[in-house]
């Protein structure tokens, strides 16, 4: 049984579902090709080849107009549903066809028509309907299996005519008979199916015509597929017309030799492709990548249109059979349903469809009309179609691992994308338009609306004139917001309104003062009389106007005036928070370097306001590098946010390089926002931080997420040195990682009456790390530009995504290393991954020995468990583990320590 | 139904309980990936024992929500966030959300909402709050005593 499942590439326990979606290709292949092809027969046999430009010409404008209904339907109603009505439409029709009289022309065109059309409209909705169910990973398993049941249906219609066993209304009888067994098998897969969606498909939105039109321009990969498509499709029926002709002029008026022989090469391709589908495709892929078959049929047509002016024999003529009855099957069609996976998820059905059901028609057109006006040309316009289709696949296998990732990114949300990168996607119209909302917000809107309109003019680039009478409407908020925005740049801009402001809301009158003082706009004399002003804001403009006294003043009145400003801010930065939070008001808006020890001394204050007013002022200064040790405790000790990004922002100001390891291990626990930013200051200090990040990223005494940020920065500014340690570093994690995810579900099978909870807990979450490391360094090896998207979207991606994050490592990263990763990504049965583990030599641990494996992680929750575990279990060299653990650990873990002793 | 643009959808978040903490970039960021669904007047917008699979913000029209027996609970109105219990819990819908005339939605997918609480503590916070705030006595309190 595992062979014959290992055969197919089949799961375990997915057997009866593959066999399912298999018989529902199988049905609906035989009962509508032998529909069509009875339909061709009767029609040449009643109608006449003559007719044959005429039916063609029908059925290219049938097929158009039922192209734009399904592209309709498939906009409003479940494929399943239209899967359904497809089917019920074509039973209503051959029951009709039986009925109908036989003796007209047009019974024989309406038939003709009616098949292939049903033929094509199934086969697209066939594969929608299938796609739903399956990620590009299970595609690429079994999607060779269900185009080999397809195939067999159509080699079974050959039987059928073949035999000539069967009357032409019981041939009806068993189309009848199988599409209602398609039908019914439809409804069974659906009832015992869940489709596996992407974010998009979830989210159920109905895309627009003028966005899928949007949509298809604007992906360069979605336009080679379907150039590709559009070329395979004109060289096929120009191969046709070839090898047809070359039969023909071989076998001359013999016509018995010519149809043995015919059904020679049927009977030979039918064998291949059916043995292709089944077994080699999927093989080949998994080995290759679909972008690697992409080049098999345009190769092979080049060579047949190359070598037949020079040789009179079937040799080319053959190959041409093949390539048109062969590989466009069992290579391009699967190669299709693969590549489809690049093309934008919202789009994908719509693509489908233009492509199999108006390519087709409009490219029999074409070539019909190439024909008819240089028919001497046939061979040159088949080489050069084969030519350009050559060039198109090699542009295709080139996009597609960037169509894959571009697709992940498009479903990923992009937090790191700053406003001014979303608003360059706008036309001036729409700038125009945005302006206009943001100016009536700023009259009616809230005040949070308000402060977002004044940070999307900003943003916008409006200039402030145009926008600035409108604040004068808005909230005392907005007011302040904006005050704060340009209190250091350009308060010359708005100092007009100042003052209304400050009469229109009284409590902006302390912050306007101090800010009009420290521009220099209020009197000398006015400003010393009032440094003994009750009023404290009062005493704090005045500080403020004579810190900021001007230049032109004479240098004895200019050094009284600051003298006079600095006793009276000390005075200030002794007293109450009040007065501590006014004195650092001045000293932002009239910093001078000799306040920076002052300032760093406000760092440790206790009342957050005075830390966060000391950080705002020194972010804005240049620091000496003394200042590095100081502002890098207050950002590990600190819990506010604006605080640890101002310390973070201010570091990345030295571009020290002997920082790089001290910010990276004190990265360890902060929040995605923040790792961003370490990531960005130590990726500013370029390649003399290269040596650091490497002994980081290779050292496993060193936590996960240091490490990973490491590799993560490495990827950016050095990835040449990253790829080259790839290897050994990947290999140690991929095996600690199979080592939590056996031990995490086989541990409690072994200990069932141990209370393992938290160690499972433990061995869970090790297994996340370890891939989460493992993945986001092999994205940022792999070149991705966002590799924490590629990690998301495996953790918490719908099984779609997830297919697609596969494909991207596997496109990005050494075949060797994603062969020995892809038990742990790929969604595969359990027992397989837990299998793989043991293949490829893993060792089955007992419980201490997991523990005493834990006790030697790098990660703090792993130690902790490991040792209050081994306690509890009363090993003998718990206190020396402890011990050996509380040598190398921060305060946090001796904490625990003492505790576990003490206990 | 008006038209509305990135910027604009952005500005609802911010309207929210959950999202009016995120700064503008974060804001239009899931913006972006608001999904639009329509609802003619009288449909199920979902079923009870329905899979969730999204998250839904009311931006116009009005939603009545009836309960496992068909008893109407409340009515929502536009800037109101509904269905994202279900998708902490078994994934099943455990109400019936019906429109009463046009309704237009946007939404969220599961994985979306788990990306944007893992990178914005705020939101997880906010939600945590929301929940908070309608659960008064937590039943394993209750059975614990």
């Amino acid at each position: 049984m595992n062979r014959i499942r290992s055969w197919f590439h089949l799961h375990p326990g997915e057997g009866s579902r593959a066999l399912g979606i298999a018989l529902l290709g199988w049905l609906w292949a035989f009962a509508t090709t032998l529909g069509w092809k009875n339909g061709d027969a009767l029609f040449l046999v009643h109608v006449g080849a003559d007719a044959l430009p005429t039916l063609y010409a029908f059925t290219a404008g049938a097929m158009l107009a039922l192209a734009s209904l399904m592209l309709w339907a498939v906009r409003r109603f479940d494929i399943h549903r239209i899967f359904l009505t497809i089917l019920a439409a074509a039973t209503l029709f051959y029951t009709g066809i039986l009925l109908l009289p036989t003796q007209h022309a047009a019974f024989y065109y309406i038939l003709r028509l009616g098949g292939f059309a049903f033929f094509s409209l199934c086969f697209t909705s066939f594969w929608t309907f299938i796609d739903q169910y399956f990620h590009l990973q299970d595609a690429k398993r079994l999607f060779g299996l269900f185009t080999s049941f397809v195939f067999a249906g159509i080699a079974t219609t050959g039987l059928v005519m073949h035999s000539g066993w069967f009357s032409f209304p019981l041939i009806i009888v068993i189309i009848l008979t199988l599409l209602v067994s398609a039908g019914f098998n439809i409804v069974h897969i659906v009832k015992t199916n869940t489709p596996v969606h992407d974010e998009g498909e979830e989210i159920g939105e109905k895309v627009a015509l003028k966005t899928l039109l949007k949509g298809i321009l604007s992906s360069n990969f979605t336009l080679l597929l379907m150039l590709s498509n559009f070329l395979i499709y004109l060289i096929s029926i120009l191969g046709e017309y070839h090898y047809l002709s070359a039969f023909e002029n071989y076998f001359g008026p013999h016509t018995d030799s010519l149809t043995g022989f015919l059904g020679k090469c049927i009977v030979a391709v039918s064998l291949s492709n059916l043995l292709f589908g089944l077994f080699a495709y999927s093989r080949l892929v998994r080995r290759f990548g679909v972008g690697s078959l992409v080049f098999i049929t345009p190769s092979i047509l080049l060579i047949t249109f190359l070598g037949w002016p020079w040789s009179a024999g079937l040799f080319f003529p053959v190959m041409a059979f093949f390539v048109a009855e062969g590989t466009t099957y069992v290579i391009d069609d699967s190669n299709f349903n693969l590549l489809l996976n690049g093309v934008p998820s919202k789009f994908k059905v719509s693509i489908r469809i233009c492509i199999e059901s108006f390519f087709e028609p409009l490219s029999t057109l074409i070539c019909a009309l190439l024909l008819t006006i240089a028919p001497f040309a046939a061979t040159g316009i088949g080489l050069a179609f084969s030519l350009a289709a050559l060039l198109v696949g090699l542009l295709l296998r080139y996009r597609y691992p960037k169509a894959i990732v571009q697709n992940l990114m498009n479903n990923a949300l992009h937090f790191d994308r700053p406003l001014e990168v979303w608003l360059k996607k706008l036309s001036s119209k729409e700038r125009k338009k945005e302006t206009k909302k943001c100016l009536n917000m700023l009259c009616e809107g809230t005040p949070d609306e308000q402060d977002m309109a004044i940070d999307l003019l900003f943003a916008l680039n409006v200039p402030l004139s145009k926008w600035l009478p409108a604040v004068d409407g808005a909230s005392i908020i907005a007011k302040k917001h904006l005050i704060r925005k340009i209190a250091k740049s350009n308060i010359s801009l708005i100092i007009d309104h100042l003052e209304n402001w400050s009469e229109q809301h009284p409590p902006l009158r302390h912050t306007i003062s101090l800010i009009l003082a420290s521009q220099g706009s209020v009197d000398t004399e006015k400003a010393r009389a009032n440094l003994s002003h009750p009023d404290l804001f009062r005493r704090g403009a005045a500080i403020a106007q004579l810190r900021s006294s001007c230049d032109e003043l004479p240098p004895t009145q200019l050094a009284e005036n600051r003298s006079l400003a600095a006793q009276h801010l000390t005075n200030l930065l002794s007293e109450d928070t009040a007065s501590i939070s006014l004195a650092l008001d001045i000293l932002h808006v009239t910093p001078t370097a000799e306040d920076i020890p002052l300032l760093l001394s406000f760092l440790d204050h206790p009342h957050s306001e005075i830390r966060r007013k000391a950080i705002a002022t020194l972010a804005e200064m240049s620091l000496p590098p003394s200042c590095a040790d100081k502002l890098f405790d207050a950002w590990q000790r600190s819990r506010d946010p604006g605080l640890r990004t101002a310390c973070l922002q201010t570091l990345g100001k030295f571009k020290d390089s002997t920082l790089i390891r001290k910010m990276i291990l004190g990265a360890e626990h902060v929040p995605p926002t923040e790792q961003r930013l370490v990531k960005k200051i130590i990726a500013s200090i370029g390649l003399r931080g290269v040596p650091s990040l490497l002994s980081i990223t290779k050292d496993h005494q060193i936590a996960d997420r240091c490490r990973l940020l490491a590799g993560c920065i490495l990827g950016t500014i050095a990835l040449p040195q990253l790829r080259a340690n790839l290897s050994t570093v990947l290999e140690q994690e991929i095996a600690r990682a199979f080592f939590y995810l056996y031990h995490y579900h086989t541990l409690s099978k072994h200990y069932p009456e141990e209370d393992l909870h938290l160690l499972l807990e433990t061995l869970h979450s090790g297994f996340y790390s370890a891939l989460d490391f493992i993945i986001q360094l092999l994205a940022a090896a792999g070149e991705v530009e966002d590799s924490a998207t590629v990690s998301r979207a495996l953790r918490w991606g719908t099984p779609k995504v997830r297919g697609q994050a596969v494909e991207t490592l596997e496109r990005t990263c050494e075949t060797a290393i994603f062969r020995l990763l892809q038990p742990l990504v790929d969604d595969r049965p359990l027992e397989t991954r837990l299998d793989a583990y043991l293949q490829r030599g893993g060792r089955i641990s007992s419980l201490t020995e997991v523990l005493d494996e834990l006790s030697y992680s790098a990660d703090l929750g792993d130690q902790m468990v490991a040792t209050t575990l081994l306690r509890e279990r009363n090993s003998p060299n718990w206190k020396e583990i402890l011990l050996r653990q509380m040598t190398k650990n921060v305060e946090l873990f001796h904490h625990f320590a003492y505790e576990l002793l003490e206990a | 139904m008006k038209n509305y643009t990135l910027l604009d959808k952005a500005f609802l978040l911010k309207r929210t309980p959950l999202f009016a903490s995120l700064e503008l970039d974060l804001l239009v960021s899931i913006a972006d990936k608001l999904g639009k669904v329509i609802f003619a007047p009288s449909e199920c917008l979902f079923a009870v024992g329905d899979t969730a699979t999204r998250l839904y913000l009311l931006v116009e029209g009005k939603v009545a929500i009836y309960n496992k027996d068909g008893v109407l609970i409340t009515h929502l109105t536009p800037v109101d966030l509904f269905g994202e219990e279900a998708l902490f819990t078994d994934g099943l819908r455990r109400y019936r959300a019906e429109s009463e005339r046009e309704v237009l939605t946007f939404v969220l997918a599961p994985s979306q909402v788990m990306t944007i609480m893992a990178e914005c503590p705020s939101v997880a916070t906010a939600l945590i709050r929301l929940f908070a705030e309608q659960t008064p006595f937590r039943p394993r309190f209750r059975e614990a005593l």
